[in-house]
Formats: C-alpha cells, structure tokens, sequence
C-alpha cells in the first residue's frame, strides 16, 4: 500500500496538530492537512515522508499565517478583554487564559524558530526538521535552543503581567 | 571537548548527536560544573516550552457557523462528505497503488515510529541529574535522580516506551516523568547515563484489594507535585478527541486517536489508613480526583500506612506519556502556583447499599464532569481493571 491512506493513518493527526498550534484554529488546521495528503497523492515517491509533509504543510500555510497572525494578535488582546468580564465556570477560563498566553509568546518568535519547534514537539528529528525548513542540520540545535528559550521568556513575562493587571485590577 | 554551545546542549537532549559527540559532552559534563548547571538550565526550557504548546492544543473545532441547514441537500452533510473524503483518499491511494510497477520504497525510519508518540525515539537520550541551584525553571527540591532498571522502586521497570498510551499531550501532555531514587545526597554532577529512561510501573493485582504492596511499589506514588502546578490547572476535556501531545511526550506526545474516555483511569496514589481508604485516579495530567471510601463499620482493616511513606519518599511521577525522553523533570514554568489558588474543589458523595460503603469524589472539575468520572471509575473497579501496565 502506497499509500496516502497509510500516510494518513500514521501521520495526520500529529500534522493537525501541528498545524493547529501553528495557526490557533483546528478548521484550518485540518483543511491544510487535507490538502497536504491530497498533494501526496501526486507524488510517484516519497523518500522522508514525515519530512516531506511537514515541509508540504509549512509551505501551505506560510504566507497566510503570517497575514493571519496579525489579525489574531488584534483579536486575542480583545477576546481576552471580553473573557475577563464574562463569568465562566473557572477551569474553563483558566484554560482560555492560558490558550490566549501561549499563543501571544508563541508570536513571539520568529518564524521559522516557531516551526521548528513546532515540528520538534510531533517528533520529527533533527534532520527531518533540517530538510522540512531547508535548514543546515548543524543549526537546528541552535534554532531549538533559541526558539524555547524565547518562548518560556515570552511566557513567563506575559503571566507576570497579566499577575500584575489582575492585582490592579483586584485593588 | 570544551563546554557544549547552548545548540549542542539543546541537541544532546534531543539525542540528535552522534554517539561520539554524546559522549564527548557526557564525559565534560562529569567533569564541569558549569555545564552540568547549563544542561539542567536547558532541560528545564524544554520540559517548559512543551507545557507551553500544549496550551495551543486548546482550540475548538467546528467554530466556523455552517449555513443553516434549512435546504441542505443529503449529500452536503458534513458526515456523509468527510466519508466521501476519506473514500476518495483511499480509492484514490488504490488507483496509485495498482499503476506501481515497484513495490513502494521502504518506510523510512521514521515510519515505523508512529505518530502516537511524539518522543524522540532515542533510547540513548541521557539522564542527567542536576543540582537543585542550577535549575531555575525546575522544582526547588529536586532530588538526584538515577535511572536504575534495578531501581529501588520496587517494581519500576525501565525500558524505553513508546507506548501508545498518551493522552494528552496531551495531547498528550503527560511527560514521561523518571522515578526518583530516594533520596541519596545530590552529587554536583551525577552519573549519566546513556539508557531508556525509566517508565513507571504499577502492579497491583486488584483495585479493591487495598494492601500495602500495591502501593509500595513506589510507581503509584505521588505525582510530582510540579505538575500539578503547571502552567494553569488546565484541565482537558476527558472528550478530546485530538489528543494533545507533547514531544515529548511531551509533549507533549499524544495518542493520534486516543480518547481519554475509552481508558481505565489511572491510579496515581492510593492511601489506607484505619477506616478510610483513598485513590487518586489521574484524569489528565495535573488533573486528578480522588476517591474515599469509608467503610461503614469495623475496625479490623489492616492499617497500612505504607503506600503514604512510600508515596512521600518516592517522589515518582509515573508518566504514561512519552515525552523527550531526557526530561526528567517537569518543572513549573514560573516558580509560584499561579493556578492553584482558584481552584473550586467540588465533591459527589454515594453510599453502595450493598456493601454499606460510603464514596466520595472530589476533585478541582465541575460537577458534571465527576459525575461522568464517577461512572468510570465505578465500572472500572467492578471490571477489576488490572492495573499493572503494560
């Protein structure tokens, strides 16, 4: 079996995954997996096939999720606003909240330390992630080490000032 | 080799160097204090950065309103068209598969580890101890930890899982958390080990029977209090159906099709004392619930303490969740409970009338979802869930 059933049998769900941590919002997520697996269908061969839809995925979605990542960043500030005023039961608002941090440090990052984080995190190696970016391999240690480096920084930082709002807001 | 660059470090515990080239920083790193606070330091920004992701995983689906149904034809139904979809992907794969000549090129490696792990499959990854000072990001009072497949921990068993038991994760965001040794005194820079990391194991022959070498087994000992603190007390829905991961494991590594309601629950802690007897079943990571059982009468139980020394000197987080395989440790990613004060604790209380028996449930969930659990637990405890796992 070639297999773009059992391509998307083994790999579909991290590559949602993936793709939804990447651009926040599931729907989108799973059409570009779709369309991911349905260019694979055009392939005769697939050497590193993880590698190869990784890349294929990231390519989809580039240009889109930058433009859309702007919005999103709007948007979230305000959602967050809206939350914080609306009574919810509390661990479903402690865990919004928390979406809403992960997300602002996650734009944090420059793009393709983002991905390559992103892509770590479903468990693709080193070289895999070097050929899904067209990156050396050599520096994807690097890439690493700065991308979450910046994101628990980015993090932290966020939840001391939402702390501090809050007690503001509390006083 | 003279002290690792941070990208050497990071890939080290990826396990993405070669043996040469691990073992080169293993045998500096013996030797190096600073380094060894440099890799801890690293450890910790891995092990925070998949609890971070994991928070994204949080997204609803299905949040795009459909057009009102109100004409909608039979064959634009969502279901009937994902069907059609899934039949097109799969005819579709045929039609290639029977114009191959060859058979297809071999699954690389990478294949063969399936997606429901989201780990690194290096069983080489190491365990590096670390000094408690030189973890910013980890617990304050972290042990030395030694992966030992003769642990102490009773029934512990190493080996390197990839099981396809994660959730959560959590999506899998269990972490695969290495047992701890009890407390030998930290050592500036503990042996490394080059070998699989340790899963917990727990065997305990039957839930209801309560005697102490269940719980002794060290692996049903509490959870690392860290974890509890994470980054939110998020809790997950036990309904998700996209399982969030974690690189790990954690990473946050997840079940590509798992659903936390279709498993036993697991037993994290399990405590007797004279009248009373507690389980905490882990829901989720860093979600728990815990179960008292009173006995209506009598006061010949067996009073066994053990599982509480047990659970308070082994300090094992057992993980059912693969992760990065070198992050031991799950630390919290500030260092105050930011999340623990708002937790609203509720409890559901039942009486068996057969046994006489008084339950209670309780847990930082709402109502209904304990409710749900009650149910769960109750059938997986008349089943007789074996809980040794596998």
């Amino acid at each position: 079996m070639t297999d773009v059933e059992h391509l998307f049998r083994t790999y579909n769900a991290a590559l949602v995954r993936y793709l939804t941590r990447r651009l926040g919002d599931r729907d989108w997520a799973e059409e570009v997996a779709q369309e991911t697996f349905v260019r694979a269908l055009r392939q005769d061969t697939i050497t590193n096939e993880r590698a190869w839809l990784f890349q294929v995925a990231t390519n989809l979605v580039r240009d889109e999720a930058r433009k859309d990542a702007r919005r999103r960043r709007h948007l979230a500030i305000l959602a967050e606003e809206e939350r914080e005023s609306v009574v919810e039961p509390e661990s479903t608002l402690e865990r919004a909240q928390e979406a809403v941090l992960a997300r602002k440090a996650i734009d944090t990052l420059a793009e393709r330390d983002r991905l390559a984080l992103l892509m770590r995190e479903e468990g693709l190696e080193y070289p895999e992630i070097a050929e899904a970016l067209s990156l050396s391999p050599g520096s994807v240690g690097t890439t690493l080490s700065r991308a979450r480096r910046r994101l628990v920084e980015s993090y932290e930082a966020l939840q001391k000032e939402r702390e501090l709002r809050e007690k503001n807001a509390a006083s | 080799m003279q002290h690792p660059d941070e990208g050497t470090i990071h890939a080290w515990i990826d396990g993405a160097l070669t043996a040469e080239e691990a073992a080169s920083v293993e045998s500096h790193a013996t030797q190096c204090q600073q380094c060894s606070a440099a890799i801890a330091e690293a450890r910790g920004l891995v092990a925070a950065s998949s609890r971070i992701l994991l928070a994204l995983d949080d997204v609803p689906a299905g949040v795009v309103p459909l057009p009102v149904p109100k004409a909608r034809a039979w064959y634009a139904r969502n279901d009937l068209r994902a069907a059609a979809a899934v039949l097109f992907v799969a005819s579709a794969s045929l039609v290639v598969a029977r114009g191959r000549q060859d058979a297809p090129p071999g699954m690389s490696d990478s294949v063969s580890r399936s997606m429901d792990t989201a780990v690194p499959t290096s069983a080489s990854a190491p365990a590096v101890t670390s000094t408690a000072a030189a973890e910013a990001r980890t617990m304050a009072a972290a042990p030395v930890r030694k992966v030992q497949p003769e642990s102490q921990v009773g029934r512990q068993r190493a080996g390197a899982e990839l099981s396809g038991d994660a959730a959560l994760r959590g999506g899998a965001a269990n972490s695969n958390r290495v047992a701890e040794a009890s407390a030998a005194p930290p050592t500036a820079v503990a042996p490394i080990v080059a070998a699989p990391v340790a899963r917990d194991r727990m065997t305990v022959t039957n839930e209801a029977d309560f005697s102490g070498k269940g719980v002794r087994g060290g692996a049903a000992a509490g959870i690392d209090s860290g974890l509890t603190r994470r980054i939110g007390s998020s809790q997950f829905a036990l309904e998700q159906v996209v399982v969030t991961g974690v690189a790990s494991e954690v990473p946050r590594a997840a079940r590509a099709d798992a659903s936390a309601s279709a498993q036993a629950l697991r037993i994290v802690r399990a405590d007797t004392s004279q009248r009373a007897r507690t389980i905490v079943y882990e829901v989720s990571e860093g979600v728990e619930v815990t179960l008292t059982q009173t006995e209506p009468t009598s006061f010949d139980q067996p009073t066994v303490v053990q599982g509480r020394s047990a659970g308070a000197a082994v300090q094992a987080p057992s993980a059912p969740l693969p992760v990065p395989p070198a992050l031991a440790t799950v630390p919290p990613v500030t260092g105050s409970p930011v999340t623990v004060m708002k937790a609203q604790i509720n409890s559901i209380s039942w009486a068996d009338s057969i046994t006489g028996r008084s339950y209670t449930l309780s847990g930082a969930l709402p109502r209904g979802e304990l409710e749900a659990l009650k149910a769960r637990i109750v059938a997986q405890r008349q089943q007789g869930v074996p809980l040794s796992r596998e």
